[in-house]
């Protein structure tokens, strides 16, 4: 410390005691001092939700009740009383950052306007008799000895929000914008009046003056987000893909086009291929650029409206928002050497809703909001963890979907995990076969219940001629069939599934809505159903062909043959001990791979030996 | 196998077979190596007695910084906390070596209050 201090000490005759370097245990008392005083304004700014600048008030209004409060060496003396050597008087003390009306001086007030101002208390003022407030109408701070308290509100508190609120953050005097407190609940609270003004107890410390200039705190602005970058690659390429003819016709026929163009659209998706990526698409998906016969025939037969949807590359997809699970950024995927698969499965999936008519083309009318929706990216694997297969998805982003205009139902079943079991140990006791149907793209299927619109997806894009006045980006697809990420998808999905399981000779059983059982003469078949996937246990080959070819006739299914998979547990069939073992191989690695545990030893007894159990 | 324990093992005749040069070694002297290895720190001493009157002793700390500035622009608080009544002081400051004068406030406020000298800092 400073040579003047310890002149100072030296001359006033003050004897001075170091505490070692570095051993903060010889200063017991005021290390635990300070902690407390530390942890008190943790609790006053958390409780009040003022922000963290007031943390000095908090400290001074926490010292208030500390030195009116035996400590554990003075008890049942309070130190106010050893130090001044008489009793303190409580009769001030209230809650920090409380809702306090304080009372205006007449010439404070506009005339008519009640004499009141709604205030947080912030502390006991040294030098006056009354307390301190603080205004957050004029951002000033007040000092009061009339004042009605509420003392269970707390203006700044967000109620659900536990914590110190950064977000308010008064300033003073900058007077920046700081949330009024809340109306308060009319004045029907409990008046609590002010005691007749007995001085509050002077704090012993008075702040050092003059203080320094205060240290402006910057304001939480929210970072500047930048805007998304124009995609490089789609501007100035040439489509690789050729127009279609209805493209060229007259500016002047499309305001004739009537408001709500027809149902079938003309979806048409240009593959383009950019040669920087080096990335060779497959033959077939360029061969591709236009849609099955239906479509173009309606198209060409009247004069509808003609749109040209370009598919980007899908690794531009992935490029611009899609994010796959496993490939982390763009680099990932184009280092990879299974970029091609995932362009692949991009492309299948366009296709897969262009042939299902899973949307079409509508201009937003107004007062409806468009969802969004975005590209997943995901590699199915095999039980033993092997890649199975690459799949991108568009997914609408169902969370923005609003109750009673979007949808209203969304229960839907699958079988508890409990019924797989007894069903898969029925199945080793009966010796039945195991077989596994899953039903592709199986939330396509079902007419959706509701309007819904979605911006259009990442990759598709907009490239007719807009009527004269209007907006392309208003252009979105109007779901008609379900999709990924709706929120009632699921439901629709399994009320069609009902249907048509029902009309095939299916009885749904009472204790578990997912199962379905099927009996005819000696056929037996019991099918939980996990959302699309079907696990059939049956005690005959005849009958499955017979629900095969009845569920192909509805749906595309994809037929697993016999079960050795089912929601990622691995079933393997023993027929001559009646036995089914379960296990999770695939599972138990990707934990160990995310712990990185994948190389550690194997244990016998994976916990500890020695742990006594008792009850 | 350390010295003290060899050293207990054969005095408890548990063991047995232990050369006599080697033995004769091990006495009950200060072994300079077990002092290196096993010294620890000494118990903190319980806290001496309050002091009899205000200020005879009185405590100092500063804690800080505060990752944040308060409203009036302070990152530390200085702490001092008289012996004999636990009375606690705070004084804020924005710079250490502001606590010269907080010292001064406070020896000032203190000893004009209770009409006793700061003896110990």
């Amino acid at each position: 410390m400073s040579g003047d201090f310890d002149d100072f000490l030296t001359g006033a005759g003050i004897r001075r005691e170091h505490s070692i370097h570095d051993m903060p245990q010889q200063l017991g008392v005021t290390e635990w001092m300070n902690r407390s005083i530390a942890e008190g304004v943790t609790t006053l700014l958390s409780q009040s939700g003022l922000a963290c600048t007031w943390w000095e008030d908090a400290v001074m209004h926490w010292l208030h009740g500390k030195i009116h409060l035996p400590s554990s060496s003075t008890a049942p003396l309070t130190p106010f009383e050893l130090f001044y050597g008489r009793k303190p008087d409580l009769s001030s003390m209230r809650p920090f950052g409380c809702l306090t009306y304080v009372h205006l001086q007449k010439d404070q007030h506009p005339a008519l306007l009640p004499p009141t101002t709604q205030c947080i208390l912030i502390g006991y003022p040294t030098d006056y008799k009354g307390w301190r407030f603080w205004d957050p109408q004029t951002c000033k701070m007040v000092i009061s000895d009339s004042a009605v308290f509420h003392e269970s509100t707390f203006p700044f508190h967000k109620p659900g929000l536990s914590g110190v609120d950064m977000s308010v953050n008064p300033i003073l005097p900058a007077g920046a914008a700081t949330p009024d407190p809340p109306d308060p609940p009319a004045i029907r609270f409990p008046t609590i009046l002010a005691d007749p003004l007995e001085p509050p107890a002077p704090l012993p410390v008075p702040a050092i003056q003059p203080s320094p200039a205060p240290v402006p705190v910057p304001e939480p602005m929210p970072a500047p987000v930048p805007a998304p970058t124009a995609d490089p690659l789609d501007s100035g390429q040439p489509d690789l893909a050729p127009q279609l003819p209805a493209h060229a016709l007259p500016l002047h026929d499309l305001p004739e086009c009537p408001r709500t163009p027809p149902a079938v659209k003309q979806l048409t998706s240009h593959f383009k291929h950019h040669p920087s990526l080096g990335l060779p698409l497959p033959p077939k998906c360029v061969s591709r650029a236009r849609l099955p016969g239906a479509l173009a025939e309606a198209n060409s037969a009247g004069p509808t409206h003609s749109f040209a949807i370009p598919l980007v590359d899908a690794v531009e997809c992935a490029l611009n928002t899609s994010i796959s699970i496993k490939l982390k950024t763009l680099a990932d995927v184009l280092k990879r050497p299974d970029a091609d698969k995932w362009v692949a499965a991009a492309l299948a999936e366009i296709e897969a809703h262009l042939q299902n008519g899973t949307w079409e083309l509508v201009q937003l009318p107004p007062g409806r909001c468009a969802i969004g929706s975005r590209w997943v990216f995901k590699i199915k694997r095999l039980p033993d963890g092997s890649i199975d297969k690459y799949k991108g998805r568009i997914m609408a982003q169902g969370y923005s979907q609003v109750q009673g205009i979007h949808y209203n139902e969304i229960f839907a079943s699958t079988a508890r995990m409990a019924t797989m079991h007894t069903i898969l140990a029925i199945a080793a006791v009966e010796d039945l076969e195991l077989e596994s149907v899953d039903i592709s793209t199986a939330f396509l299927n079902r007419d959706i219940d509701a309007e819904i619109y979605m911006k259009i997806p990442e990759g598709l894009e907009f490239e007719g001629d807009p009527r004269p006045g209007e907006d392309p980006k208003r252009w979105v697809v109007h779901l008609l069939k379900g999709l990924y990420g709706i929120k009632q998808g699921p439901r629709i999905w399994a009320l069609k599934l009902h249907l048509v399981l029902t009309s095939i000779g299916f009885e749904r059983i009472d204790c578990d809505y997912s199962v379905y059982v099927y009996s005819h003469s000696n056929d037996h078949i019991m099918m939980p159903i996990h959302i699309d996937n079907l696990l059939l246990a049956l005690n005959s080959k005849a009958a499955i062909q017979c629900v095969k070819s009845d569920l192909m006739a509805h749906f595309k299914i994809h037929d697993q043959g016999l079960t050795t998979l089912i929601l990622g547990i691995k079933i393997e069939h023993d027929c001559t001990a009646c036995t089914i073992s379960l296990s999770q191989p695939g599972y138990v690695e990707s934990i160990l791979e995310q712990f990185r545990m994948i190389n550690c030893n194997p244990s016998l007894t994976p916990m500890d030996k020695n742990q006594k159990l008792s009850a | 196998m350390p010295h003290s324990a060899l050293q207990h093992l054969i005095r408890a005749g548990s063991i047995d077979g232990i050369p006599d040069r080697v033995t004769g070694a091990i006495t009950d002297d200060f072994c300079e190596d077990c002092v290196n290895r096993k010294l620890t720190w000494a118990p903190h001493s319980k806290p001496a007695a309050c002091a009899e009157h205000p200020l005879l002793q009185v405590f100092s700390d500063v804690h800080g910084p505060i990752p944040v500035h308060s409203r009036q622009g302070h990152c530390y608080w200085v702490t001092f906390i008289d012996d004999h009544s636990q009375f606690p002081a705070v004084y804020f400051i924005a710079r250490k070596s502001e606590v010269y004068g907080a010292f001064r406030k406070y020896k000032a406020w203190a000893e004009n209050l209770t009409g006793q000298q700061i003896s110990i800092l």
